[in-house]
């Protein structure tokens, strides 16, 4: 897309004006050009106060980019029906990447100053080597030449208070009440402040987190829960909209309908979160330190960027990070929730040796250990999910559990089929699903088992044991499922799981506080 | 870009993952994991267009290409990298479609090798966008990924029309290849005698590719192939 300085007629200063906007009266001060050759752009033009009432136009351009920029692709509307916004400066253009000081590079989409993700590339828009930022690079490319369009009027803000904003009336346990309550608090400190919400699997959390977001929203305040999985958004999204059925929510994942809506209450996915800038009050993070995204710091700097200065951060995880913890810990701000809702200790892993269970995979065999489970999960009649290290194991598996029971399926993450296959799962039309780590956090299926074949691999590390055996006996009915980790040699992970459980089963976690 | 992260995954590269990456002097691009997901191509297969067959000779598709009218004789040979399979098919959807340009980096090994390995001395050309295609993606995906060859590649084609496009016109026009997407750009001069070879990012029917063929030849190439990442 190409852009023009021009000063319109009448108009003291220059601006920058998206080609297609240029009428016949604006002097015209430069070639067409893409928006990164301009080292030294116009300001945007100071807005002109109005005491007109707003047009319909003016409050969906406010919503849709308060806090968020867009590309010329997301943009949904032509140039020239919003041409009189770029020229009063309620929407301005921005080139996507900034050049600052000493060479350093900013995109001005995500906040991403880091050079490893940076890549540069041949661009075909600017005719030569061009910068883009892979770290958002999933929500469209933005490149140095891209302009993004931004909002320069007034934020979208600040619903006018409101009352009974939560539908939801069901009950909460004592400890769980003991929780809610501190998360409410931290939340009408308006002011910065954070809360650790350490929580065993299943006790819970979302409920506990009604009463807070309810007076959050009553307050006028714009939250956040920001998630590492497409999964969990997809399973939060309708509780959430029966809880808060007259509040605007919007879920974001890639993909997802509402991208562009605007919501007081969001819920979405780490990337999808890299869009918002300044918007958010009060921002809940689910999961901080989720598998794959253990290495990755950028949930963090995601949330940062998309919450205001005076933001409440809650960090809700069965497994926090030391750093974190501690951070936390310092600031007594943690509260532990170390039992599940319905009262039950959490069922604790045993260990089980499976030999070569890879050596004999290779066969088309299974280790017999692990073949006699299989029989006796499928006699029992009880459902089980089975966590395999990688897509491959998964597969072999598959293939030689079918012919054992024809109905059994494997799941990975980038299976397009996923959420159907998760769906018949719980539906129970399946005994056994086999798995890749998909399935390890927040998604609920009541009265299962849970093994895992190859517990010594390296992807399964500490926390994720721990939330993988949270996956089993989650419902008051049937609170006792069992966890089974088959290996090829104990781990310290999965010790130091086995321990962690049973500290929290006697209440040491609890105590600790 | 630093390569402390596996290009695909963006987890951090394991330093000392074993004798293997102590001996080697390039550090690797993938994680393990992202490696091990990409399956390479290898005979038996078809010595025409990397099929995987039982064993080497050539497949029943290649067999049909050479008894056609018209369209034998077009296209030398296909090598391609890998297999297309669900992962890749996401991996280059990220490439293409997202526009993720430095995935290309993570053929550059192959390609480099393979180069050297069955097309020495060829000229690679990258199969072209139109230019309407090319504005709306930003860059041509084939292009990206002939500049990771050991030589220079040329743009010696233009495009007129993109398949989406002829898909629009009768599907009987174009069975019968009447459609000529492809052209030599004007201020090329005569190929007399050279090896071409086509970079495209996947290898379906190979019909692109013969189309792209004709007019070089037709401007006096001695003969085309191709060199894909991705064969279905
Ligand atoms: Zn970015
Ligand atoms: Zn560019
Ligand atoms: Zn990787
Ligand atoms: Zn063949």
């Amino acid at each position: 897309m190409k852009v023009v300085i021009a000063t319109p007629r009448n108009v003291p200063s220059p601006l920058m004006l998206p080609l297609a906007c240029v009428k016949d009266h604006d002097n015209v001060q430069s070639d067409p050009a893409p928006i990164s050759t301009f080292t030294n752009p116009p300001p945007p033009p100071s807005l002109q106060e109005t005491s007109e009432p707003l047009s319909d136009l003016h409050l969906e351009l406010q919503g849709l980019l308060t806090g968020r920029a867009l590309l010329p692709d997301e943009f949904p509307f032509p140039y020239t029906q919003i041409e009189s916004f770029i020229r009063s400066g309620y929407v301005y253009l921005q080139a996507g990447i900034k050049r600052g000081k000493s060479s350093r590079h900013q995109c001005q989409r995500c906040g991403n100053t880091k050079k490893d993700w940076f890549a540069r590339y041949d661009c075909a828009w600017c005719n030569g080597p061009c910068l883009y930022c892979r770290r958002c690079v999933m929500m469209g490319r933005v490149t140095t030449c891209t302009p993004l369009f931004r909002w320069g009027g007034p934020v979208f803000s600040a619903q006018e208070r409101r009352h009974d904003v939560l539908a939801w009336q069901g009950e909460l346990s004592p400890l769980q009440r003991r929780a809610a309550d501190r998360i409410t608090e931290t939340i009408m400190q308006h002011k910065a402040a954070k809360l650790l919400v350490w929580a065993v699997c299943g006790a819970g959390k979302t409920e506990m987190l009604f009463p807070g977001i309810a007076r959050g929203l009553e307050e006028g305040k714009r939250v956040l829960i920001a998630t590492p999985r497409t999964d969990v958004v997809l399973e939060l999204e309708p509780r959430l909209r029966r809880a808060f059925p007259t509040t605007t929510l919007a879920s974001l994942y890639g993909g997802s309908p509402e991208r562009l809506a605007y919501g007081q209450l969001v819920v979405a996915t780490t990337h999808q979160t890299r869009r918002f800038q300044d918007a958010f009050d009060v921002a809940i993070i689910d999961e901080v330190d989720a598998f794959p995204y253990r290495y990755d710091e950028s949930l963090a700097y995601a949330v940062k960027n998309a919450t205001r200065k005076q933001a409440v951060l809650i960090y809700l995880t069965a497994t926090p990070d030391e750093g974190l913890r501690k951070k936390c810990e310092k600031e007594k701000a943690v509260v532990k929730v170390s039992r599940r809702f319905h009262g039950y200790p959490l069922p604790v892993p045993e260990f089980q040796w499976a030999g070569n269970w890879r050596k004999a995979l290779a066969r088309e065999h299974l280790s017999p250990v692990f073949s006699a489970w299989v029989d006796e999960q499928l006699t029992s009649g009880r459902q089980a999910l089975i966590f395999a290290p990688s897509v491959q194991v998964a597969k072999q598996l598959h293939q030689i559990l079918q012919k054992k029971e024809t109905s059994i399926v494997s799941v990975h993450a980038s299976d397009p089929e996923r959420k159907e296959i998760v769906k018949r799962f719980r539906d129970g039309e399946m005994p056994l699903l086999i798995t890749t780590t998909i399935l390890e956090r927040g998604v609920t299926i009541y009265g299962i088992d849970v093994v895992v074949l190859g517990a010594e691999d390296d992807v399964f590390v500490e926390s994720a044991l721990v939330q993988i055996a949270g996956r089993a006996g989650r419902s008051a009915d049937d609170p006792h499922g069992t966890v089974t980790f088959f290996h090829y040699g104990k781990t310290k992970a999965m010790n130091r799981c086995r321990k962690q459980i049973l500290a929290m089963n006697r209440g040491e976690h609890q105590d600790e506080a | 870009m630093r390569h402390d992260r596996c290009l695909q995954c963006l987890s951090p590269l394991n330093t000392n993952a074993g004798w293997e990456a102590l001996f080697s002097w390039k550090k690797p691009m993938l994680c393990d994991e992202c490696q091990e997901k990409l399956r390479p191509l290898t005979a038996p297969w078809c010595v025409h267009c990397s099929r995987p067959l039982p064993v080497t000779e050539s497949c029943g598709d290649c067999e049909r290409w050479a008894k056609t009218k018209n369209w034998s004789g077009l296209l030398t040979r296909n090598v391609s990298l890998f297999l297309y399979d669900e992962h890749l098919q996401e991996v280059l959807s990220a490439y293409k479609y997202r526009g993720d340009v430095e995935l290309a980096k993570m053929f550059a090994d192959s390609l480099k090798q393979t180069y050297r390995k069955y097309f020495k001395k060829s000229i690679p050309v990258p199969i072209p966008l139109s230019e309407e295609r090319l504005q709306e993606r930003g860059f041509n995906q084939a292009a990206a990924l002939a500049e990771y060859l050991p030589v220079a590649y040329k743009p010696l084609l233009m495009r007129r029309v993109d398949e989406a496009k002829q898909s629009k016109r009768s599907r009987h026009g174009r069975l019968r290849g009447h459609v000529r997407p492809f052209a030599v750009r004007e201020d090329v001069k005569s190929l007399t005698g050279q090896h071409i070879l086509l970079i495209d990012d996947i290898y379906t029917t190979g019909t692109t590719l013969r189309k792209a063929a004709i007019p070089l030849l037709h401007h006096g190439a001695g003969q085309v192939s191709a060199l894909t990442v991705a064969r279905s």
